[in-house]
């Protein structure tokens, strides 16, 4: 079991057995996760590009200082182990991306823009991920365990805690994590997934909220509200 | 024994067993051959794709055995809400209480889960299927939202309740209260016409 809390990278993450349970940020800050020209900065682009070149399990800690440009006595001052990486770049990824959403939603004014918006990034940050795609169609061993059953649940509870912000100004506060949590079943309901949609199209994306996602998340009452 | 849809249950149903006693690593096309009585020729000539193929449709057969004790379990259930309700109950406890799943979950995830994820593709579809005459029968009697697209329903009801059986994640679906909720709230907030329970 691993915990970082108040960690330098400011996120408060837990990690259990390696799947994160939990991720808020600390902060509204706009800045990277990872110093730009830091040597992690350096060796997370680097772990990542070797993700979508060969995947998880061929990659080496001599192929990611190779790709980073420094060497492996380096890494190893920051990394205890390639699994130490892994998990640097998937926290860096994971800021990367609620960072990206937050920019998106806050561009929104009500609730079915909120979830659309949510589900169109999302959708869109995830399918165009190289290393997670190789992963995912290469090597279903490695991510599977992580996605599926109890592990599951531990991801759906980190995934709802990063999506409800952008959800929380039009909903009270319980609803705003029910919905969130929601919205990420969908999102693991519908991705890669064959004869499904692939959940980047917005007209398929708007007509699936406002018909069958919106009406479940929102009571009719709720669903005049606008941005308070 | 005749016919060759005969012997492919019968060789799925031995593989199973091996699965059961030595897991899905060590269970080989061998083991099969001699658990089911069936020719080596014929079992080789069923399954081309050899160890691999075997073991990818034995997880589709007892998945499909498993999804028709859930059907057996809901016949009964009176309209939409009541089978989605009463089939996300049986279904969730079934999952938690089935002895080999939870087995080989602990020792061979890695080896499952693809095969799991092939095999459930073809179970959502199944599942859509079976949901929509359900959808028909409800929207004969007035009770969906008028112009709901059904197809789009039933697909969306099957992803989300195998969703909610395998993760339910917040849900306690062991209480009756919030199994209603999620039911009625979430999963049929959209297709139910409103005012109707």
């Amino acid at each position: 079991m691993t915990v970082r809390r108040g960690s330098p990278y400011r996120l408060d993450v837990v990690a259990v057995r390696g799947d994160i349970t939990h991720v808020v940020a600390l902060d509204d800050r706009e800045t990277e996760l990872l110093a730009p020209d830091s040597v992690e900065r350096r060796a997370v682009d680097a772990v990542l590009t070797c993700l979508a070149r060969h995947g998880l399990t061929k990659t080496t800690l001599e192929d990611v200082a190779r790709e980073a440009g420094c060497g492996r006595a380096t890494l190893y001052r920051y990394f205890e182990s390639k699994q130490d990486l892994v998990e640097v770049a998937l926290w860096s990824e994971v800021d990367r991306f609620s960072r990206t959403l937050r920019a998106a939603v806050r561009e929104v004014a009500n609730l079915e823009d909120a979830i659309v918006t949510t589900i169109l990034v999302s959708a869109r940050e995830l399918t165009s991920h190289a290393g997670l795609r190789y992963v995912l169609d290469f090597e279903p061993e490695v991510i599977l365990p992580h996605l599926a059953f109890e592990a599951a649940d531990l991801l759906l509870g980190a995934a709802a805690s990063i999506l409800a912000p952008g959800l929380a100004p039009y909903l009270p506060a319980d609803r705003a994590d029910r919905a969130a949590e929601w919205v990420a079943r969908v999102l693991l309901a519908y991705l890669f997934r064959p004869d499904s949609s692939s959940l980047t199209d917005e007209s398929d994306v708007r007509a699936l909220v406002h018909e069958l996602v919106l009406p479940g998340v929102a009571p009719s009452s709720l669903l005049s509200a606008t941005r308070g | 024994m005749s016919g060759p849809d005969t012997a492919r249950e019968h060789v799925l149903a031995a593989t199973y067993a091996c699965v059961t006693r030595s897991g899905l690593a060590r269970t080989t096309v061998e083991d099969a051959v001699r658990e089911s009585g069936v020719s080596r020729a014929t079992v080789y000539r069923l399954f081309p794709g050899g160890k691999g193929q075997l073991l990818r449709e034995a997880v589709g057969w007892e998945m499909n055995r498993f999804f028709g004790r859930l059907a057996d379990h809901v016949a009964g259930a009176a309209g939409l809400p009541a089978v989605l309700e009463q089939g996300l109950v049986f279904a969730h406890r079934a999952v938690r209480e089935h002895r080999v799943l939870q087995q080989v979950l602990a020792t061979e995830p890695g080896r499952l889960l693809p095969l799991l994820t092939v095999e459930q593709h073809r179970v959502q579809r199944l599942v859509a299927a079976y949901l929509r005459p359900v959808l028909d029968r409800e929207a004969e009697q007035g009770r969906l939202r008028p112009g709901l697209d059904r197809r789009a329903a039933a697909d969306y009801l099957s992803r989300m309740a195998l969703s909610l059986m395998g993760a339910p994640g917040r849900w306690d679906l062991e209480d009756p209260q919030q199994v209603r909720r999620v039911v009625r709230e979430e999963l049929l907030g959209g297709i139910l016409a409103p005012g109707v329970r």
